[in-house]
């Protein structure tokens, strides 16, 4: 089990969709960030796992794991200082109150 | 053999409660929790794939920094004591459906392809990693270094107060 | 200098005449007049010049064409077999045309010259001159028309012309609905002309009226085709000539100044329409239906004129009923068989109407008034020479011998009794009742007291008399002595009393004296003169007891047969009901539902369109992976055996 590639491609699948699920309904601006995270764990998961046993030759995707961890802490810096403003700004960070760009 | 399956499985229960949790409790500093939860199974995971490297720099990094700034930013802006409105129904209907379908697909797509299996093993250790960041990888660390610089200046320009505009 | 020259000069003149005119500055406007006259007087010796180079009636007809149109497709018309369809435009002479257009320009002459007295003082004079003019060129293109488009193009001009001078007072308004009916009745009648025209050509190829005879139709076509196309033709006819139920607009057309009434509606215009029966007699006389429907309609025609005469006050409408009224025995010549008969009354009549007009207009203008009765109450016996002409021309007018109308009317009569006795009998009838209209106002005018009216004396002080210039008076007196002149000598130059050189060179037989005629005429204008005699000897009494009868036929005749009510119906009721109808759905259906209807059936799908943009994230979110999800699947699909 834990030798097969589909299996941790199943966790990845699942981790994204649940992932997925969060940022779709979630009201709460921080959670949308919590889900959003699962999901770039789940492509990371993806990414060992194509190493392990498809591309078994270079470590390409575990050097690709580390850009993603940075990538994803550049982005929550950023994403969290955002939700703050937005904080400072309405008062609240319910995502539903931030539709002024109505068509 | 029995056993690294036994705690294989584990890991899979630990990580997907972990996720469901995140994604479904009210309280978003239980959804902090438990997203940290998940981590740390992910990063068991990354150890069975046979880079412990990452592992630690999994617990290091995204435990350790990232979910720890997400439980700041909560503790800022408390929104725990605020009162949020129930979700629309059918929005979480929605949203099901579309995730729903997503694996669905997702998971069709991975149970019928053959996928390649290759023979060798390649060299996984810290030093092939390195070797590849300074080499064949040595453009994308820059870019992630440069990144990094303009993360760190907009979140200092963001989070400056309103009336120092510059 | 030969024909074509001639011929080229007798169409131009007026035209140029016309145009000159209208490109005159202001203050040169005195001069249009005399343009106008000398083109008039152009065209007139230059017909004359062509008559009497052609006085012999050889080597006629000829013709000088340019090529217009010519279209070589047999695919075009699926079910006539002909080569080829040519359409021509040019000049035609022929006994015929040459007749014609001599009695056109001539009068067409004596009127301008009539004009110059009677538009003296008019401040529009110019105006009146450049349509005058134009209306000659019109007139003398259809005479000289080779087919039967190049006459109706003419046809429509000339109709355009009279309602141009018809409502030459726009100011008033009576002038300008007499104007309206004109043109509007002449164009209903003229689509009838134009069916015919389009269906003769399809079928035969061919508009010419050399060739349009009797043997090549006949052989051609069937005769239910030709008495269709024969009857459509005819109905321009009616509309032209003034033909009952078509009649109504002459009468109005009085509004317009009394030499248009000379030149146009009794003389030249009107009779454009027998000109072309007789023109493209051969055509009509292809079914015997035709003819019959011709004889029928004239003979109604000439009754409805006549009767209506005796009733009116107006000098110009008891002519104008005059006019329908021969026009009426002119059409039953031609539909009793004699083209010959129908056009010498058509030259008689030309010159002894156009006198009778020209007179009308020297009382009119002298006394200030179209009734009779004022007419006489003013001194109309007073103006010797206005007078006598009135006299010659209604002696002529009611047959009397030895004026030229009594061998036109002979003739008539002669032929409609050899052709049918009802007609004739039809035909005694109308010239019984010409005679009593036409001594009603003479006797009217001339045994009228004078009575020293306020009125009269007022208006006379306002308007000097013109009297007193030389040449206007001239401009006055010679159109109505020549034109006295020819009505006298007109007649014996067609009978056989002197050698029937008119009728034979029209294609007539030589007529010969018939004495049982020569006494019912005798018989019919005693007693219509005895009878008009015993009515108004003393016209106030008669005035008074006119005013004062009752009765059915009064109503009648007043009503004019109810005839314009009827076309008031149809017009009002039907021809604005429908209009109303047609609108509506526009209004309701074309604008409301389906113009506006569409618009805002777009404007609420864009609503409708417009809410997915609400400015909620996950919304978007949602479509975007939803659609993700299906281009996913498609992409899978497609290239490789999953799903």
């Amino acid at each position: 089990m834990s030798q097969s590639l589909t299996s941790y491609l199943f966790i990845s699948a699942a981790l994204f969709s649940i992932g997925l699920f969060g940022v779709l309904t979630r009201r709460n601006l921080v959670a949308m960030l919590i889900s959003l995270e699962l999901i770039l764990n789940s492509v990371s998961i993806s990414f060992m796992a194509f190493n392990r046993f498809v591309f078994a030759d270079k470590s390409l995707g575990q050097v690709f794991v580390i850009f993603i961890i940075a990538l994803a802490a550049a982005e929550v810096s950023i994403a969290l200082s955002l939700i703050l403003w937005l904080h400072r700004k309405k008062g609240s960070i319910d995502i539903e109150k931030a539709k002024d760009l109505r068509g | 053999m029995m056993i690294t399956e036994i705690v294989f499985a584990a890991l899979v229960i630990i990580i997907l409660t972990g996720a469901l949790l995140a994604v479904g409790l009210k309280n978003v500093f239980y959804n902090a929790l438990a997203l940290i939860l998940c981590l740390f199974g992910v990063a068991a995971l990354f150890i069975y794939l046979n880079s412990e490297f990452l592992a630690i720099m999994e617990v290091i990094v995204y435990i350790g920094a990232i979910s720890i700034a997400i439980i700041f930013a909560i503790m800022l802006s408390r929104p725990m004591t605020q009162k949020t409105e129930p979700e629309n129904r059918g929005k979480v209907i929605r949203s099901a459906v579309l995730s729903a379908l997503f694996f669905g697909v997702l998971a069709k797509v991975i149970a019928s392809t053959a996928w390649p299996i290759a023979s060798e093993q390649g060299d996984y250790s810290i030093k092939g990693i390195g070797k590849m960041l300074l080499s064949t990888q040595a453009l994308p660390f820059e870019v992630i270094s440069l990144i990094l610089l303009i993360a760190i200046i907009g979140a200092l320009v963001l989070s400056s107060p309103e009336d120092n505009a510059s | 200098m030969n024909d074509l020259n001639l011929l080229w000069i007798i169409q131009l003149a007026p035209l140029v005449a016309f145009l000159l005119i209208q490109l005159l500055p202001k203050n040169a406007k005195r001069t249009a007049p005399l343009i106008a006259m000398g083109a008039a007087l152009l065209a007139a010796l230059s017909s004359l010049a062509l008559f009497y180079a052609h006085r012999d009636g050889n080597n006629m007809p000829q013709q000088y064409i340019y090529q217009w149109l010519k279209v070589s497709d047999k695919s075009l018309w699926p079910f006539v077999t002909i080569d080829h369809y040519v359409l021509n435009i040019g000049f035609l002479v022929d006994k015929l045309n040459l007749l014609m257009i001599t009695v056109v320009t001539v009068i067409a002459f004596f009127v301008h010259l009539f004009s110059y007295y009677y538009m003296a003082e008019d401040k529009s004079r110019a105006r009146y001159f450049g349509f005058l003019s134009f209306f000659a060129f019109s007139m003398t293109g259809l005479v000289l028309s080779t087919n039967l488009l190049q006459t109706f193009l003419f046809w429509e001009l000339v109709g355009l012309t009279s309602y141009l001078l018809i409502g030459f007072w726009y100011e008033k308004q009576s002038a300008s609905t007499a104007a309206r009916k004109a043109f509007v009745i002449n164009r209903l009648a003229d689509l009838g002309f134009y069916l015919g025209i389009v269906v003769l050509f399809i079928l035969t190829g061919t508009l010419n009226f050399t060739d349009l005879n009797h043997e090549f139709l006949r052989q051609m076509l069937p005769a239910s085709t030709l008495t269709i196309i024969g009857i459509l033709i005819f109905m321009g006819v009616m509309g032209k000539s003034a033909q009952f139920p078509f009649h109504v607009w002459l009468p109005d057309a009085m509004e317009g100044p009394t030499p248009v009434s000379a030149l146009i509606h009794s003389a030249t215009m009107v009779a454009a329409g027998v000109f072309l029966l007789a023109r493209a007699f051969g055509l009509f006389s292809s079914s015997e239906i035709t003819l019959l429907f011709i004889l029928i309609i004239g003979t109604l025609t000439a009754l409805v004129g006549a009767s209506l005469a005796t009733i009116q006050r107006d000098i110009k409408k008891i002519l104008a009923y005059s006019t329908v009224s021969q026009l009426g025995l002119m059409v039953m010549a031609i539909g009793a068989g004699s083209a010959a008969a129908g056009m010498f009354h058509l030259t008689t009549h030309a010159f002894f109407k156009s006198l009778l007009f020209l007179t009308s207009g020297a009382f009119i203008h002298h006394f200030h008034s179209n009734d009779i009765w004022e007419i006489g109450q003013r001194g109309g016996k007073r103006d010797k020479v206005a007078v006598a002409a009135l006299c010659l021309g209604l002696f002529s007018l009611c047959g009397i011998f030895p004026f030229a109308g009594f061998f036109s009317k002979d003739l008539i009569l002669e032929v409609l009794r050899e052709h049918n006795l009802f007609f004739y009998i039809a035909a005694i009838l109308v010239s019984f009742l010409t005679v009593y209209y036409s001594f009603r106002m003479l006797f009217v005018i001339l045994f009228s007291k004078e009575k020293k009216d306020m009125h009269a004396h007022e208006t006379a002080l306002a308007h000097p008399h013109h009297s007193s210039t030389g040449a206007i008076e001239l401009c006055r007196v010679i159109p109505l002595a020549s034109l006295a002149i020819i009505s006298v000598v007109m007649g014996f130059l067609g009978t056989g009393w002197l050698d029937s050189r008119l009728l034979l060179w029209l294609g007539g037989e030589e007529t010969h004296v018939n004495s049982e005629l020569l006494i019912t005429t005798l018989i019919l204008i005693v007693s219509g003169a005895l009878l008009a005699y015993i009515f108004f000897k003393n016209p106030e009494t008669a005035e008074t007891r006119l005013t004062q009868s009752r009765g059915p036929i009064k109503t009648i005749l007043e009503r004019k047969f109810f005839i314009d009510d009827v076309y008031e119906f149809l017009t009002k009721k039907v021809g604005m009901g429908i209009a109303g109808a047609f609108a509506w759905f526009d209004r309701k259906i074309a604008k409301e539902l389906m113009v506006n209807g569409t618009a805002y059936r777009i404007l609420d799908l864009g609503k409708i369109s417009s809410k997915i943009q609400d400015g909620l994230l996950q919304d978007y979110l949602s479509w975007a992976v939803g659609v993700g999800i299906l281009v996913a699947f498609w992409l899978v699909k497609s290239n490789s055996g999953i799903f």
